[in-house]
Protein backbone atom coordinates (compact mmCIF):
# COMPACT_ATOMS: atom_id res chain seq x y z
CA UNK A 1 0.00 0.00 0.00
CA UNK A 2 1.41 3.36 -1.04
CA UNK A 3 0.05 6.72 0.69
CA UNK A 4 -1.65 9.12 -2.01
CA UNK A 5 -1.33 12.51 -0.21
CA UNK A 6 -4.37 12.88 -3.52
CA UNK A 7 -6.98 10.57 -1.60
CA UNK A 8 -6.82 12.69 1.28
CA UNK A 9 -7.17 16.06 -0.46
CA UNK A 10 -10.56 14.16 -1.99
CA UNK A 11 -11.91 13.29 1.38
CA UNK A 12 -11.22 17.14 2.68
CA UNK A 13 -13.08 18.65 -0.28
CA UNK A 14 -15.66 16.11 0.44
CA UNK A 15 -16.04 16.86 4.09
CA UNK A 16 -15.62 20.40 3.47
CA UNK A 17 -12.87 20.58 5.21
CA UNK A 18 -9.96 23.62 4.42
CA UNK A 19 -5.86 22.98 5.07
CA UNK A 20 -6.13 25.37 8.01
CA UNK A 21 -9.09 24.37 9.48
CA UNK A 22 -7.74 20.44 9.07
CA UNK A 23 -4.11 21.43 10.53
CA UNK A 24 -6.09 22.99 13.50
CA UNK A 25 -8.03 20.02 14.12
CA UNK A 26 -5.20 17.78 14.70
CA UNK A 27 -2.97 20.68 16.22
CA UNK A 28 -0.16 20.53 13.16
CA UNK A 29 1.36 23.38 10.83
CA UNK A 30 -0.58 24.06 7.66
CA UNK A 31 2.88 23.32 6.22
CA UNK A 32 2.59 19.60 7.47
CA UNK A 33 -0.59 18.88 5.92
CA UNK A 34 0.63 20.53 2.61
CA UNK A 35 3.21 18.04 3.06
CA UNK A 36 0.50 15.25 3.46
CA UNK A 37 -1.19 16.49 0.26
CA UNK A 38 2.55 16.28 -1.29
CA UNK A 39 2.61 12.61 -0.67
CA UNK A 40 4.55 12.85 2.19
CA UNK A 41 3.63 9.78 4.64
CA UNK A 42 2.12 11.05 7.61
CA UNK A 43 3.83 9.95 11.12
CA UNK A 44 1.55 7.39 12.87
CA UNK A 45 -0.04 9.17 15.39
CA UNK A 46 -0.86 12.01 12.71
CA UNK A 47 -2.46 9.09 10.53
CA UNK A 48 -4.63 7.94 13.43
CA UNK A 49 -5.69 11.36 14.21
CA UNK A 50 -6.68 12.36 10.85
CA UNK A 51 -8.68 9.10 10.62
CA UNK A 52 -10.30 9.75 13.78
CA UNK A 53 -11.25 13.43 12.28
CA UNK A 54 -12.28 12.52 8.90
CA UNK A 55 -14.19 9.03 10.08
CA UNK A 56 -12.09 7.21 7.39
CA UNK A 57 -10.13 3.54 7.34
CA UNK A 58 -7.00 4.08 7.63
CA UNK A 59 -6.26 2.19 4.40
CA UNK A 60 -8.61 4.33 2.43
CA UNK A 61 -5.87 6.83 2.21
CA UNK A 62 -3.18 4.45 0.75
CA UNK A 63 -3.74 3.05 -2.84
CA UNK A 64 -2.94 -0.86 -3.81
CA UNK A 65 0.39 -1.52 -5.55
CA UNK A 66 0.76 -4.34 -7.88
CA UNK A 67 2.62 -7.20 -6.51
CA UNK A 68 6.02 -7.84 -6.71
CA UNK A 69 5.43 -11.72 -6.53
CA UNK A 70 4.83 -14.31 -8.70
CA UNK A 71 4.32 -18.16 -9.18
CA UNK A 72 2.97 -19.21 -5.88
CA UNK A 73 2.35 -22.89 -5.02
CA UNK A 74 1.64 -24.99 -8.24
CA UNK A 75 2.72 -28.59 -6.65
CA UNK A 76 1.67 -30.13 -4.08
CA UNK A 77 2.67 -33.23 -1.68
CA UNK A 78 1.78 -36.50 -3.31
CA UNK A 79 -2.34 -36.27 -3.59
CA UNK A 80 -3.26 -33.10 -2.22
CA UNK A 81 -4.75 -30.82 -5.36
CA UNK A 82 -3.70 -27.33 -5.98
CA UNK A 83 -6.58 -25.29 -5.13
CA UNK A 84 -6.97 -21.24 -4.81
CA UNK A 85 -6.56 -21.38 -1.51
CA UNK A 86 -3.09 -22.92 -1.19
CA UNK A 87 -2.09 -20.67 -3.87
CA UNK A 88 -3.09 -17.60 -1.83
CA UNK A 89 -1.38 -18.62 1.35
CA UNK A 90 1.65 -19.41 -0.52
CA UNK A 91 1.81 -15.84 -1.88
CA UNK A 92 0.80 -14.27 1.57
CA UNK A 93 4.10 -16.55 2.88
CA UNK A 94 6.28 -14.64 -0.42
CA UNK A 95 4.75 -11.47 -0.13
CA UNK A 96 5.91 -11.07 3.22
CA UNK A 97 9.50 -11.53 2.44
CA UNK A 98 9.16 -9.02 -0.79
CA UNK A 99 10.44 -6.26 1.07
CA UNK A 100 13.36 -7.74 1.79
CA UNK A 101 14.35 -8.26 -2.46
CA UNK A 102 13.21 -4.51 -2.92
CA UNK A 103 15.26 -2.62 -4.20
CA UNK A 104 18.33 -5.69 -4.48
CA UNK A 105 19.68 -5.59 -8.45
CA UNK A 106 19.72 -8.71 -9.79
CA UNK A 107 22.71 -10.86 -11.13
CA UNK A 108 23.16 -9.70 -14.62
CA UNK A 109 24.20 -13.27 -15.94
CA UNK A 110 22.03 -16.46 -14.31
CA UNK A 111 21.74 -19.55 -15.64
CA UNK A 112 18.42 -20.17 -18.40
CA UNK A 113 17.63 -22.66 -20.01
CA UNK A 114 15.43 -22.41 -22.78
CA UNK A 115 13.90 -25.89 -24.97
CA UNK A 116 11.88 -26.14 -28.36
CA UNK A 117 9.78 -28.43 -26.86
CA UNK A 118 9.30 -31.06 -24.03
CA UNK A 119 10.29 -34.98 -25.62
CA UNK A 120 12.38 -37.52 -23.88
CA UNK A 121 14.97 -35.74 -26.10
CA UNK A 122 15.32 -32.60 -24.40
CA UNK A 123 14.40 -34.39 -20.94
CA UNK A 124 18.36 -35.87 -21.37
CA UNK A 125 19.36 -32.99 -22.71
CA UNK A 126 17.90 -30.72 -19.76
CA UNK A 127 19.03 -33.34 -17.35
CA UNK A 128 22.36 -33.38 -18.40
CA UNK A 129 22.80 -29.91 -18.78
CA UNK A 130 21.60 -29.34 -14.59
CA UNK A 131 23.67 -32.29 -13.41
CA UNK A 132 26.66 -30.91 -14.64
CA UNK A 133 26.12 -27.30 -13.42
CA UNK A 134 25.37 -29.24 -9.82
CA UNK A 135 28.96 -31.09 -10.06
CA UNK A 136 27.04 -34.14 -9.68
CA UNK A 137 29.64 -37.29 -10.35
CA UNK A 138 28.71 -39.10 -13.81
CA UNK A 139 26.32 -42.15 -12.81
CA UNK A 140 25.53 -41.12 -8.83
CA UNK A 141 22.02 -39.66 -7.55
CA UNK A 142 21.43 -36.06 -6.88
CA UNK A 143 21.93 -35.87 -2.95
CA UNK A 144 20.43 -32.95 -1.19
CA UNK A 145 24.10 -31.00 -0.91
CA UNK A 146 23.89 -31.24 -4.40
CA UNK A 147 20.49 -29.68 -5.23
CA UNK A 148 21.52 -27.09 -2.83
CA UNK A 149 24.70 -26.38 -4.65
CA UNK A 150 22.38 -26.20 -7.75
CA UNK A 151 20.09 -23.93 -6.69
CA UNK A 152 22.70 -21.13 -5.67
CA UNK A 153 24.28 -21.53 -8.95
CA UNK A 154 20.92 -21.01 -10.84
CA UNK A 155 21.17 -17.58 -8.36
CA UNK A 156 17.95 -19.23 -6.41
CA UNK A 157 17.93 -17.27 -3.05
CA UNK A 158 16.29 -20.33 -1.21
CA UNK A 159 14.44 -19.05 2.16
CA UNK A 160 13.67 -21.49 4.45
CA UNK A 161 9.99 -21.11 6.39
CA UNK A 162 7.43 -22.93 8.37
CA UNK A 163 4.59 -23.25 5.65
CA UNK A 164 0.87 -23.25 7.01
CA UNK A 165 -0.18 -26.57 6.86
CA UNK A 166 -2.98 -26.07 4.44
CA UNK A 167 0.07 -25.20 2.07
CA UNK A 168 0.94 -28.97 1.77
CA UNK A 169 3.70 -28.81 -0.33
CA UNK A 170 7.84 -29.18 0.33
CA UNK A 171 8.98 -26.56 -1.70
CA UNK A 172 7.78 -23.67 -4.32
CA UNK A 173 9.33 -21.38 -6.83
CA UNK A 174 8.61 -17.96 -6.76
CA UNK A 175 9.83 -14.72 -8.31
CA UNK A 176 10.30 -11.81 -5.75
CA UNK A 177 10.91 -8.23 -7.17
CA UNK A 178 12.57 -10.13 -10.16
CA UNK A 179 14.39 -12.42 -8.13
CA UNK A 180 14.52 -16.72 -8.33
CA UNK A 181 13.41 -17.69 -4.85
CA UNK A 182 12.71 -20.70 -3.66
CA UNK A 183 10.45 -21.00 -0.70
CA UNK A 184 11.41 -24.61 1.32
CA UNK A 185 9.28 -26.13 4.41
CA UNK A 186 11.56 -26.11 6.92
CA UNK A 187 9.93 -29.31 8.24
CA UNK A 188 10.85 -31.64 5.54
CA UNK A 189 12.49 -34.04 5.80
CA UNK A 190 15.68 -33.66 3.83
CA UNK A 191 15.59 -37.39 2.38
CA UNK A 192 11.92 -36.15 0.61
CA UNK A 193 13.25 -32.77 -0.71
CA UNK A 194 15.65 -33.97 -3.09
CA UNK A 195 13.16 -34.55 -6.25
CA UNK A 196 10.31 -31.90 -5.47
CA UNK A 197 13.74 -29.06 -4.98
CA UNK A 198 14.71 -30.57 -8.42
CA UNK A 199 11.36 -29.98 -9.66
CA UNK A 200 11.41 -25.98 -8.27
CA UNK A 201 15.33 -25.95 -10.00
CA UNK A 202 14.03 -26.79 -13.66
CA UNK A 203 11.23 -24.12 -12.90
CA UNK A 204 14.01 -21.66 -11.59
CA UNK A 205 15.75 -22.23 -14.72
CA UNK A 206 13.43 -21.26 -17.04
CA UNK A 207 12.86 -18.19 -15.74
CA UNK A 208 9.24 -19.08 -15.31
CA UNK A 209 6.15 -17.72 -16.76
CA UNK A 210 3.18 -16.83 -14.29
CA UNK A 211 0.66 -19.58 -15.66
CA UNK A 212 2.12 -23.01 -15.67
CA UNK A 213 0.98 -25.76 -18.00
CA UNK A 214 0.43 -29.23 -17.42
CA UNK A 215 2.92 -30.06 -19.83
CA UNK A 216 5.54 -27.91 -18.38
CA UNK A 217 4.82 -29.87 -14.90
CA UNK A 218 5.47 -32.72 -16.48
CA UNK A 219 8.77 -31.53 -18.31
CA UNK A 220 9.93 -30.20 -14.57
CA UNK A 221 9.10 -33.73 -12.93
CA UNK A 222 10.78 -35.80 -15.75
CA UNK A 223 14.22 -33.59 -15.68
CA UNK A 224 13.51 -33.68 -11.97
CA UNK A 225 13.64 -37.58 -12.44
CA UNK A 226 16.60 -38.00 -14.58
CA UNK A 227 18.85 -35.47 -12.56
CA UNK A 228 18.05 -37.15 -9.40
CA UNK A 229 18.40 -41.16 -10.74
CA UNK A 230 20.71 -40.75 -14.25
CA UNK A 231 19.40 -43.62 -16.65
CA UNK A 232 23.24 -45.23 -15.75
CA UNK A 233 22.20 -45.56 -12.06
CA UNK A 234 18.79 -47.12 -12.75
CA UNK A 235 20.51 -49.60 -15.30
CA UNK A 236 22.79 -50.23 -12.28
CA UNK A 237 20.51 -51.21 -9.39
CA UNK A 238 18.38 -52.91 -11.97
CA UNK A 239 21.09 -54.96 -12.80
CA UNK A 240 21.89 -56.13 -8.72
CA UNK A 241 18.03 -57.12 -8.71
CA UNK A 242 17.30 -59.45 -11.46
CA UNK A 243 15.92 -62.96 -10.33
CA UNK A 244 15.08 -61.75 -6.61
CA UNK A 245 12.04 -61.58 -4.82
CA UNK A 246 10.24 -58.62 -3.99
CA UNK A 247 11.57 -58.61 0.14
CA UNK A 248 15.61 -59.47 -1.65
CA UNK A 249 14.88 -56.51 -3.87
CA UNK A 250 13.50 -54.07 -1.21
CA UNK A 251 16.69 -55.04 0.90
CA UNK A 252 19.43 -54.24 -2.09
CA UNK A 253 17.46 -50.87 -2.82
CA UNK A 254 17.61 -50.37 0.95
CA UNK A 255 21.43 -50.47 0.76
CA UNK A 256 21.67 -48.36 -2.55
CA UNK A 257 19.42 -45.64 -0.88
CA UNK A 258 21.52 -45.74 2.16
CA UNK A 259 24.75 -45.39 0.60
CA UNK A 260 23.73 -42.58 -2.14
CA UNK A 261 21.22 -40.46 -0.08
CA UNK A 262 17.74 -40.71 -1.30
CA UNK A 263 14.59 -42.40 -0.41
CA UNK A 264 13.50 -46.04 -1.76
CA UNK A 265 10.00 -45.02 -2.72
CA UNK A 266 11.27 -42.48 -6.06
CA UNK A 267 13.89 -45.33 -7.51
CA UNK A 268 11.19 -48.49 -6.96
CA UNK A 269 8.86 -46.91 -8.92
CA UNK A 270 11.13 -46.46 -11.85
CA UNK A 271 12.20 -49.43 -12.21
CA UNK A 272 9.04 -51.19 -11.18
CA UNK A 273 6.06 -48.67 -11.55
CA UNK A 274 3.36 -51.43 -11.43
CA UNK A 275 4.90 -53.38 -8.66
CA UNK A 276 2.60 -52.43 -5.90
CA UNK A 277 3.37 -54.42 -3.07
CA UNK A 278 7.23 -54.12 -3.71
CA UNK A 279 6.23 -49.89 -3.32
CA UNK A 280 4.51 -50.93 -0.28
CA UNK A 281 7.32 -52.47 1.56
CA UNK A 282 9.89 -50.12 0.47
CA UNK A 283 7.08 -47.36 1.81
CA UNK A 284 7.84 -48.61 4.61
CA UNK A 285 11.64 -48.72 5.23
CA UNK A 286 11.27 -45.34 3.93
CA UNK A 287 9.41 -44.42 7.27
CA UNK A 288 11.80 -46.37 9.14
CA UNK A 289 14.81 -44.12 7.46
CA UNK A 290 13.25 -40.87 8.06
CA UNK A 291 13.52 -41.75 11.87
CA UNK A 292 17.14 -41.48 11.64
CA UNK A 293 17.88 -38.62 8.81
CA UNK A 294 17.21 -35.18 9.84
CA UNK A 295 14.34 -32.74 8.82
CA UNK A 296 15.76 -29.54 7.78
CA UNK A 297 14.88 -27.97 11.26
CA UNK A 298 17.29 -30.93 13.09
CA UNK A 299 19.90 -30.19 11.00
CA UNK A 300 20.00 -26.03 11.28
CA UNK A 301 19.24 -26.93 15.10
CA UNK A 302 21.64 -29.92 15.20
CA UNK A 303 24.47 -28.04 17.29
CA UNK A 304 21.83 -25.88 19.81
CA UNK A 305 24.13 -23.10 19.01
CA UNK A 306 23.73 -19.61 16.94
CA UNK A 307 26.57 -19.92 15.09
CA UNK A 308 26.39 -23.75 14.46
CA UNK A 309 22.95 -22.56 12.80
CA UNK A 310 24.31 -19.88 11.09
CA UNK A 311 27.24 -22.19 9.35
CA UNK A 312 24.61 -24.52 7.96
CA UNK A 313 22.10 -21.37 6.60
CA UNK A 314 25.28 -20.31 4.42
CA UNK A 315 26.13 -23.58 3.22
CA UNK A 316 22.48 -24.21 1.72
CA UNK A 317 21.56 -20.98 0.97
CA UNK A 318 24.77 -18.63 0.36
CA UNK A 319 22.84 -16.11 -1.39
CA UNK A 320 19.65 -15.46 1.07
CA UNK A 321 22.34 -15.30 4.21
CA UNK A 322 24.36 -12.47 2.16
CA UNK A 323 21.18 -10.71 1.73
CA UNK A 324 20.08 -11.37 5.37
CA UNK A 325 23.46 -10.02 6.73
CA UNK A 326 23.76 -7.13 3.94
CA UNK A 327 20.02 -6.24 5.70
CA UNK A 328 20.49 -7.20 9.04
CA UNK A 329 21.43 -3.74 10.11
CA UNK A 330 17.77 -2.31 9.36
CA UNK A 331 16.05 -5.75 10.75
CA UNK A 332 15.18 -5.72 13.81
CA UNK A 333 16.66 -8.84 16.11
CA UNK A 334 12.76 -10.33 15.96
CA UNK A 335 12.59 -9.61 12.71
CA UNK A 336 15.78 -11.36 11.92
CA UNK A 337 14.62 -14.35 13.60
CA UNK A 338 11.30 -14.69 11.42
CA UNK A 339 13.05 -14.17 8.15
CA UNK A 340 15.86 -17.06 9.16
CA UNK A 341 12.96 -19.46 10.92
CA UNK A 342 14.59 -19.16 14.72
CA UNK A 343 11.05 -19.80 15.84
CA UNK A 344 12.64 -19.21 19.64
CA UNK A 345 14.75 -22.46 19.09
CA UNK A 346 17.96 -19.85 19.57
CA UNK A 347 18.59 -16.40 20.36
CA UNK A 348 17.35 -13.96 17.49
CA UNK A 349 19.22 -11.06 19.36
CA UNK A 350 22.74 -13.11 19.08
CA UNK A 351 22.04 -14.47 16.10
CA UNK A 352 21.73 -11.12 14.43
CA UNK A 353 24.68 -9.56 16.45
CA UNK A 354 26.46 -12.83 14.80
CA UNK A 355 25.56 -12.15 11.03
CA UNK A 356 26.37 -8.56 11.13
CA UNK A 357 29.44 -9.05 11.65
CA UNK A 358 30.10 -10.39 8.51
CA UNK A 359 32.46 -12.99 9.98
CA UNK A 360 32.17 -16.43 8.42
CA UNK A 361 30.39 -18.58 11.03
CA UNK B 1 0.99 0.23 31.89
CA UNK B 2 4.61 -1.19 31.19
CA UNK B 3 4.47 -3.45 28.32
CA UNK B 4 8.11 -5.69 28.66
CA UNK B 5 9.86 -6.76 25.53
CA UNK B 6 12.88 -7.73 26.07
CA UNK B 7 13.61 -11.67 27.56
CA UNK B 8 16.71 -10.17 29.31
CA UNK B 9 15.05 -7.65 31.42
CA UNK B 10 11.79 -9.63 31.69
CA UNK B 11 14.25 -12.38 33.64
CA UNK B 12 15.99 -9.97 36.07
CA UNK B 13 12.61 -8.41 36.84
CA UNK B 14 10.80 -11.47 37.58
CA UNK B 15 13.67 -12.60 40.14
CA UNK B 16 13.03 -8.82 41.83
CA UNK B 17 9.37 -8.93 41.56
CA UNK B 18 8.09 -12.95 40.91
CA UNK B 19 4.63 -11.24 41.04
CA UNK B 20 4.82 -8.60 38.49
CA UNK B 21 2.89 -10.16 36.26
CA UNK B 22 0.25 -11.85 38.21
CA UNK B 23 -0.36 -8.21 40.66
CA UNK B 24 -1.60 -5.54 38.84
CA UNK B 25 -0.74 -3.35 41.21
CA UNK B 26 3.06 -3.56 39.68
CA UNK B 27 1.60 -2.37 36.04
CA UNK B 28 3.53 -4.54 34.41
CA UNK B 29 2.25 -6.87 31.23
CA UNK B 30 4.58 -9.43 29.01
CA UNK B 31 3.19 -10.63 24.95
CA UNK B 32 3.20 -14.19 24.14
CA UNK B 33 5.98 -14.08 22.25
CA UNK B 34 7.73 -13.36 25.56
CA UNK B 35 7.19 -16.70 27.21
CA UNK B 36 7.90 -18.36 24.13
CA UNK B 37 11.35 -17.08 24.23
CA UNK B 38 12.09 -17.32 27.73
CA UNK B 39 10.96 -21.45 27.55
CA UNK B 40 12.18 -22.14 23.92
CA UNK B 41 15.11 -20.61 23.51
CA UNK B 42 18.29 -22.73 24.10
CA UNK B 43 20.74 -19.94 25.27
CA UNK B 44 17.97 -18.88 28.06
CA UNK B 45 17.90 -22.49 29.02
CA UNK B 46 21.69 -22.27 29.60
CA UNK B 47 21.71 -18.89 30.94
CA UNK B 48 19.29 -18.64 33.24
CA UNK B 49 18.75 -22.48 34.40
CA UNK B 50 16.75 -20.61 37.43
CA UNK B 51 14.14 -19.43 34.79
CA UNK B 52 11.58 -22.56 35.51
CA UNK B 53 10.67 -21.48 39.11
CA UNK B 54 8.92 -18.77 37.14
CA UNK B 55 6.80 -20.69 34.96
CA UNK B 56 3.56 -20.07 36.55
CA UNK B 57 4.36 -16.17 36.81
CA UNK B 58 5.25 -15.76 33.55
CA UNK B 59 1.26 -14.30 32.30
CA UNK B 60 1.10 -12.91 28.83
CA UNK B 61 -1.18 -10.52 26.95
CA UNK B 62 -4.80 -12.17 27.13
CA UNK B 63 -5.64 -12.89 23.47
CA UNK B 64 -8.91 -11.43 23.78
CA UNK B 65 -7.68 -7.60 23.49
CA UNK B 66 -6.10 -8.81 20.22
CA UNK B 67 -9.80 -8.57 19.13
CA UNK B 68 -10.61 -5.33 19.80
CA UNK B 69 -11.42 -2.56 18.04
CA UNK B 70 -8.83 -0.17 19.30
CA UNK B 71 -6.26 -2.98 18.68
CA UNK B 72 -7.27 -3.47 15.18
CA UNK B 73 -7.50 0.52 14.26
CA UNK B 74 -3.82 0.88 15.69
CA UNK B 75 -3.01 -2.64 13.68
CA UNK B 76 -3.80 -0.86 10.20
CA UNK B 77 -1.92 2.00 11.13
CA UNK B 78 1.22 0.19 12.34
CA UNK B 79 0.52 -2.11 8.87
CA UNK B 80 0.62 0.88 6.73
CA UNK B 81 3.13 2.74 8.61
CA UNK B 82 5.70 -0.26 9.08
CA UNK B 83 7.61 0.27 5.98
CA UNK B 84 8.07 4.05 6.31
CA UNK B 85 12.33 5.12 6.22
CA UNK B 86 13.69 5.26 9.59
CA UNK B 87 14.97 8.81 9.88
CA UNK B 88 17.74 7.82 12.10
CA UNK B 89 19.67 5.09 9.18
CA UNK B 90 17.65 6.35 5.94
CA UNK B 91 16.10 2.65 5.73
CA UNK B 92 12.88 1.36 5.94
CA UNK B 93 12.23 0.01 9.54
CA UNK B 94 12.26 -3.50 9.64
CA UNK B 95 10.02 -4.75 12.30
CA UNK B 96 8.79 -8.49 12.69
CA UNK B 97 4.84 -9.82 12.98
CA UNK B 98 5.50 -9.69 16.75
CA UNK B 99 7.58 -6.40 16.63
CA UNK B 100 4.23 -5.09 14.45
CA UNK B 101 1.46 -6.72 17.11
CA UNK B 102 3.80 -5.25 20.09
CA UNK B 103 3.96 -1.90 18.44
CA UNK B 104 0.18 -2.09 17.94
CA UNK B 105 -0.58 -2.76 21.79
CA UNK B 106 1.06 0.28 22.73
CA UNK B 107 -0.54 2.74 20.36
CA UNK B 108 -3.88 0.64 21.30
CA UNK B 109 -3.66 1.15 24.93
CA UNK B 110 -0.95 3.60 25.57
CA UNK B 111 1.57 1.42 27.12
CA UNK B 112 4.95 2.33 27.92
CA UNK B 113 7.65 0.26 25.97
CA UNK B 114 10.54 -1.63 27.35
CA UNK B 115 13.07 -2.78 25.20
CA UNK B 116 16.09 -3.30 24.02
CA UNK B 117 15.47 -3.34 20.30
CA UNK B 118 16.72 -0.45 18.86
CA UNK B 119 14.60 -0.60 15.68
CA UNK B 120 11.39 -1.07 17.10
CA UNK B 121 12.47 1.87 19.89
CA UNK B 122 13.24 4.07 16.87
CA UNK B 123 9.60 2.93 15.32
CA UNK B 124 7.13 3.81 18.29
CA UNK B 125 9.22 6.94 19.01
CA UNK B 126 9.39 8.40 15.17
CA UNK B 127 6.03 7.30 14.11
CA UNK B 128 3.70 7.95 17.76
CA UNK B 129 6.27 9.90 20.10
CA UNK B 130 6.62 6.88 22.65
CA UNK B 131 9.61 6.45 24.50
CA UNK B 132 11.26 3.61 25.76
CA UNK B 133 11.19 2.70 30.22
CA UNK B 134 14.61 1.31 31.23
CA UNK B 135 14.24 -1.32 33.85
CA UNK B 136 15.68 0.67 36.58
CA UNK B 137 12.91 3.28 36.02
CA UNK B 138 10.43 0.17 36.12
CA UNK B 139 12.18 -0.96 39.82
CA UNK B 140 11.97 2.59 40.79
CA UNK B 141 8.35 2.97 39.97
CA UNK B 142 7.88 0.09 42.57
CA UNK B 143 9.69 1.70 45.16
CA UNK B 144 8.12 5.05 45.04
CA UNK B 145 4.80 2.82 45.49
CA UNK B 146 6.36 1.30 48.01
CA UNK B 147 5.11 -1.95 46.33
CA UNK B 148 8.21 -3.69 48.03
CA UNK B 149 11.30 -2.86 50.34
CA UNK B 150 14.93 -3.20 48.93
CA UNK B 151 16.89 -5.67 50.34
CA UNK B 152 20.05 -7.43 49.93
CA UNK B 153 18.81 -10.21 48.09
CA UNK B 154 17.64 -7.54 45.49
CA UNK B 155 20.42 -5.59 45.62
CA UNK B 156 22.41 -8.78 44.65
CA UNK B 157 20.04 -9.67 41.97
CA UNK B 158 20.61 -6.11 40.50
CA UNK B 159 24.82 -7.30 40.96
CA UNK B 160 23.81 -9.70 38.47
CA UNK B 161 22.62 -7.29 35.78
CA UNK B 162 26.19 -6.67 35.03
CA UNK B 163 26.86 -10.63 34.77
CA UNK B 164 24.06 -11.39 32.30
CA UNK B 165 25.92 -8.46 30.22
CA UNK B 166 22.47 -6.16 30.97
CA UNK B 167 22.38 -3.06 29.58
CA UNK B 168 23.82 0.25 31.17
CA UNK B 169 20.23 2.16 32.66
CA UNK B 170 20.14 5.44 32.73
CA UNK B 171 22.00 8.22 34.40
CA UNK B 172 18.89 9.69 36.51
CA UNK B 173 17.61 6.61 37.04
CA UNK B 174 20.61 5.49 38.55
CA UNK B 175 20.23 8.54 40.41
CA UNK B 176 16.62 8.21 41.71
CA UNK B 177 17.80 5.11 42.67
CA UNK B 178 20.01 6.02 45.48
CA UNK B 179 18.22 8.57 45.97
CA UNK B 180 15.01 5.93 47.01
CA UNK B 181 17.19 3.41 48.18
CA UNK B 182 20.18 4.84 49.62
CA UNK B 183 22.33 1.98 48.37
CA UNK B 184 24.89 2.55 45.77
CA UNK B 185 23.90 1.35 42.15
CA UNK B 186 26.11 -1.28 41.18
CA UNK B 187 29.01 0.14 38.81
CA UNK B 188 29.18 -0.51 35.18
Amino acid sequence: MKWNGELLKSVCEQRGLSKLKLAEQLAVSRQTVYSWFADQVPKGHHLLKLCNVLGVEPASLFESEPSVVSVPVHRAKSNAKVTKERRQISHEVAEDFAPLFSGVSRAELLPVIRTDGFDENKVRETAAKLRQLAGIPEAKPCTYEHVFGLLSKLGCYVVFVPFPAEVKSYAFYSEVHGHRVVFVNRHSNVLDLVFFLLHEAVHAAFDEQKEISSELEDFCDAVAGQVQFPPEYIQFVKGLLTKLDDAQQASIIKKMAVENGHALYGLTKILFPDNKPLHGIVSKIDNGLRKNILTLDGLFFKSGESSGFLSIYRLLSPLFYSLIQSRADSLSARRVGELMGLESELDAAQVKTLIAKKQEP
Amino acid sequence: MFVLCDTCVLLMLLRIAPDMLIDSRFNCVAPRQMRDEIFKTQKFKEKYPWRVRFGAKVQTLPESIFETVEYKRSQEIVKLTASNINEKNGKPFGLSHADKAIAACVVAFEYQLSTGDTDLRSYLNQEFGVSNVSPLEIINDWLARKLMDWDDNKQAILEDWRRCEEHAQPKEQIKAFEAITGRTYPAY
